[in-house]
C-alpha cells in the first residue's frame, strides 16, 4: 500500500538537498511523518553526522498513510532525480509492501510522464536522535566566504582551526613552511551575527569540512557556526522548509 | 569520478618525474635518453641474439606475446603497433607474479628484445585501424600470436622507456602486419566487444570473471571496449585508468564489509623494491607513502584518500597510486574484511623504470604473505621503523593518515 506520497512543482531542490545529505552518507533512513521527512545519520568513522529535514509544507502535496521509515541509498536516489528537467513536475511515493520507492517526473507540457523505481534497503543501524551538545559561541557568516576559507587552506594542511572571538571568526591553518589566516571582523560583509563572551577554537578536518560545507553553500547564502573549545562544530544551513545541520568531531592538534 | 584519458594524459605525478630522472645502472646514463647502440650490455645483447641480421631482413617474423602499444605523444595522433619478440627464448611469461622473482637485468633483456613497429594512428578511429587491422584483434588473443611485420626505414634504438609501461627495445616504422593463425579470443570476451557493453562496466565484468589487469588494460588500450566512439588510449593512461576503475568497485564493497580487529603489517621485497603494508582496524582509508633511496635527504611522496574517497588525481605518487590501492583492495574483499591502509613502499637504488606492475604485484605479494599484529599504532610503526630505510621520522611529518589516526576525535 502507498503510505507516503510528496509532489513538488520540480526536483532540483530536493535533489541539492539530497546532495548535501551524501556529503555524510551514502544510504539513509528517512522517518516519514506528518511533519516530515527527517533523516540523522552518522558516517561509518563517526566523525560526522548529518540532520536533515524536509517540512511537509516544503510540497504541494504531502500524504503519510502511516508513519514509516525508508532506508534507500541517497547517492542512487540523487541520480535519478538528476534526471529531471526544468519543467518536470516530481511524485515521490513509497508502496510499504513493494519496499519501493516511485519516482516520477512528468512533464505538464509534453503531457509526458517518466517513472523511476528504486527498491529500499535493509535499514544499516536504524534511526538515530542527533545528540545534545550545548555550545559556547556562536555566528551567522556569508556562506561562500567560509568556504573560500576553507579551500585556501586546503594546500597548506589537513586541517584548520576555527576560533570564534566576540570581535572575529578566524579561520587558520598552519602547515610545515605555509600557514594562512582569514579573518572574518564583526559589522563586516561576511559577518551577520556573533554570540561570544569570551574566545572559543577548536581544530577540524579540512575534507570534512569541505565536503559538508560545499554542497550547503548553494543551498544557503547563510552559514551558522556553532563552536566550543575542543568539542564538535555544529555547521546550519538554514533552509526555508526544513532544516540542513551537520556535526563535526574535532582533531586534536 | 572516473580518469579519463585526458585527464590522466596530463598528470605526470611528482615521483613519476623523478622515475624519468634515474639513471640507468646498467648504461650509465639518463633512462629516457639512452642510446641503446651505445649501451655495452644492450651491445652485447644486440650480437647474442642476432637482433641486427633479424632485422635487416624486410619481413619479421615472430610472436607477439601479444602486446600491442599505444603511445601518447601527439595525442590524439600517436604511434601504435606491435611489440614482436625477436628472441622468444628470453621472453616473459604472461605472469607478472613471476616476474618478482627474476634479476633487473633479466627483464630489461626480456623486454628490450622486444622490437616496436610503429605506424601513426589516430586514437579516434579506433574500429577503422587500417594496417593495424590484424593486429589490434590479435591484442584480445590470451595466448601469444604469430605475426609477421613488414617494415622500413631505419630501426631507432633508442629504448621506449615509459612512466608506467615497461620498456621496450629498437622500433621500427611498420609497413603492414598480418597474423598468421587465429588469435584465441575467449567467447565471453567476444561478446563484451561485440555487444559494445561501457568501457566501465566491461572492465569490471572482465575482471569479475577472472582475467587480470593486463589483459584488460590492453583490451581497453587496443579500442576494443566501450559503447559509442570507441578510442585506443595510450597504454601509460589506460594501464592507470583500469587500476582505478577496478579500485572504486573493489573499494564500494569493501567499505560494506566488518573492519579487522586489530593493526597487521605485512612486507614483500623483491627487484629493489620493498612494500610494508599496515592495516589499520578502522573504516577503509588509504595512503601511499613512496620514498626513492636514491634521493634519502627528500621527503617521501604521498598521497591519501579518507573513507569516502578521492575525486582529484593522485598527483605526488601518480600511476602506483592506484595500482597499490587496487591490490590493497582486492586483498581486503578477499578476505571479507575492512581496514585501513597505509603502505610505505620504498625504491632502491638499483632500481631502473620497468613499470608500474612492480607496485600491484609487491603489495599482492606481500598481502598474501604472513603478517604480524599490533594492539595498537605505536606499537606497530615501531616494529614498522627497522625495516625501513629512510628514517620513520621522514614519512611520518608527510602522512596525513596516521596524522588523522591519531588526532581526529569521534562524535561517539
Amino acid at each position: 500500500m502507498e503510505v507516503l506520497r510528496i509532489r513538488l512543482p520540480n526536483a532540483d531542490y530536493i535533489s541539492d538537498l539530497l546532495k548535501a545529505v551524501t556529503a555524510v552518507v551514502e544510504e539513509g533512513t528517512f522517518r516519514a511523518t506528518q511533519e516530515g521527512l527527517r533523516l540523522t545519520a552518522m558516517d561509518p568513522a563517526h566523525i560526522s553526522l548529518v540532520d536533515f529535514e524536509l517540512r511537509a509544507d516544503a510540497a504541494e502535496e504531502y500524504k503519510v498513510a502511516k508513519e514509516t521509515e525508508i532506508t534507500v541509498n541517497v547517492e542512487e536516489l540523487v541520480k535519478l532525480l538528476r534526471r529531471a528537467k526544468k519543467t518536470d513536475a516530481l511524485v515521490i511515493s513509497y508502496d510499504d509492501e513493494l519496499r519501493r520507492l516511485n519516482v516520477t517526473l512528468s512533464d505538464m507540457r509534453g503531457g509526458k510522464e517518466r517513472l523511476f523505481t528504486l527498491n529500499t534497503l535493509e535499514p544499516m543501524g536504524g534511526t538515530m536522535n542527533p545528540p545534545s551538545l550545548t555550545f559556547e559561541a556562536m555566528a551567522r557568516l556569508d556562506s561562500d566566504s567560509f568556504y573560500e576559507a576553507i579551500e585556501d587552506s586546503k594546500p597548506i594542511a589537513d586541517a584548520v582551526k576555527i576560533t570564534i572571538r566576540p570581535d572575529m571568526v578566524v579561520v587558520a591553518a598552519k602547515g610545515e613552511t605555509k600557514s594562512a589566516q582569514h579573518r572574518f571582523v564583526s559589522g563586516g560583509p561576511a559577518v551577520h551575527e556573533i554570540d561570544a563572551k569570551s574566545e572559543v577554537s577548536a581544530s577540524f578536518s579540512i575534507a570534512y569540512l569541505e565536503k559538508i560545507v560545499k554542497p550547503g553553500k548553494s543551498l544557503s547564502d547563510e552559514l551558522e557556526v556553532r563552536l566550543s573549545t575542543n568539542r564538535p562544530i555544529k555547521l546550519s544551513f538554514p533552509i526555508t522548509y526544513g532544516r540542513l545541520e551537520y556535526l563535526v568531531a574535532p582533531r586534536m592538534d | 569520478m572516473a580518469l579519463t584519458p585526458e585527464t590522466l594524459g596530463a598528470a605526470t605525478s611528482a615521483s613519476e618525474v623523478r622515475g624519468e630522472r634515474v639513471v640507468c645502472e646498467v648504461c650509465r646514463n639518463v633512462a629516457r635518453f639512452c642510446k641503446l647502440s651505445r649501451c655495452p650490455f644492450y651491445r652485447d645483447l644486440l650480437r647474442e641474439l642476432e637482433v641486427e641480421r633479424q632485422l635487416s631482413r624486410e619481413t619479421v617474423y615472430g610472436p607477439t606475446p601479444p602486446f600491442v602499444l599505444v603511445g601518447e605523444r601527439g595525442y590524439p595522433n600517436v604511434y601504435s603497433g606491435p611489440l614482436v619478440s625477436l628472441h622468444p627464448e628470453v621472453s616473459l611469461t604472461e605472469d607478472p607474479r613471476a616476474w618478482l622473482t627474476r634479476s633487473v637485468e633479466e627483464l630489461l633483456r626480456a623486454r628490450l628484445t622486444l622490437a616496436f613497429f610503429r605506424v601513426r594512428v589516430d586514437v579516434r578511429k579506433a574500429e577503422r585501424p587500417g594496417r593495424l587491422e590484424e593486429v589490434r584483434e590479435a591484442a584480445a588473443s590470451v595466448k601469444p600470436v604469430e605475426v609477421e611485420v613488414r617494415h622500413s626505414g631505419a630501426v631507432t634504438y633508442r629504448p621506449g622507456f615509459g612512466l608506467r609501461a615497461m620498456p621496450h627495445g629498437p622500433s621500427l616504422r611498420m609497413v603492414d602486419a598480418k597474423t598468421v593463425g587465429n588469435p584465441s579470443i575467449p567467447k565471453s570476451v567476444d561478446e563484451l566487444i561485440e555487444e559494445r557493453v561501457r568501457a566501465e562496466a566491461a572492465v569490471r565484468e572482465l575482471s569479475r570473471r577472472g582475467f587480470d589487469v593486463y589483459y584488460i588494460t590492453r583490451l581497453l588500450s587496443s579500442g576494443l571496449l566501450g559503447s559509442a566512439s570507441r578510442r585506443m588510449v595510450p597504454t601509460e593512461w589506460s594501464i592507470t585508468a583500469v587500476d582505478d576503475m577496478l579500485g572504486r568497485d573493489a573499494i564500494r564493497r569493501v567499505r560494506r564489509l566488518p573492519p579487522i580487529d586489530e593493526f597487521r603489517v605485512y612486507r614483500h621485497e623483491a627487484l629493489h623494491n620493498r612494500a610494508i603494508v599496515l592495516l589499520t582496524p578502522t573504516v577503509w582509508m588509504f595512503e601511499l607513502l613512496e620514498g626513492w633511496l636514491r634521493y634519502p635527504e627528500e621527503s617521501p611522496y604521498v598521497d591519501h584518500e579518507l573513507h569516502f574517497g578521492r575525486t582529484e588525481y593522485a598527483e605526488n605518487t601518480g600511476g602506483a597510486y592506484y595500482a597499490v590501492r587496487l591490490s590493497v583492495a582486492r586483498h581486503l574483499e578477499r578476505i571479507g574484511r575492512q581496514a585501513g591502509s597505509i603502505v610505505f613502499f620504498e625504491v632502491g637504488r638499483g632500481w631502473i623504470p620497468l613499470g608500474v606492475w612492480r607496485f600491484r604485484e609487491i603489495t599482492a605479494a606481500a598481502l598474501e604473505g604472513r603478517y604480524e599484529r599490533f594492539g595498537d599504532l605505536r606499537e606497530a610503526l615501531d616494529h614498522i621503523a627497522p625495516f625501513l630505510e629512510i628514517p620513520m621520522g621522514r614519512y611520518l611529518s608527510k602522512s596525513a593518515l596516521i596524522r588523522h589516526l591519531t588526532r581526529q576525535g569521534s562524535l561517539l
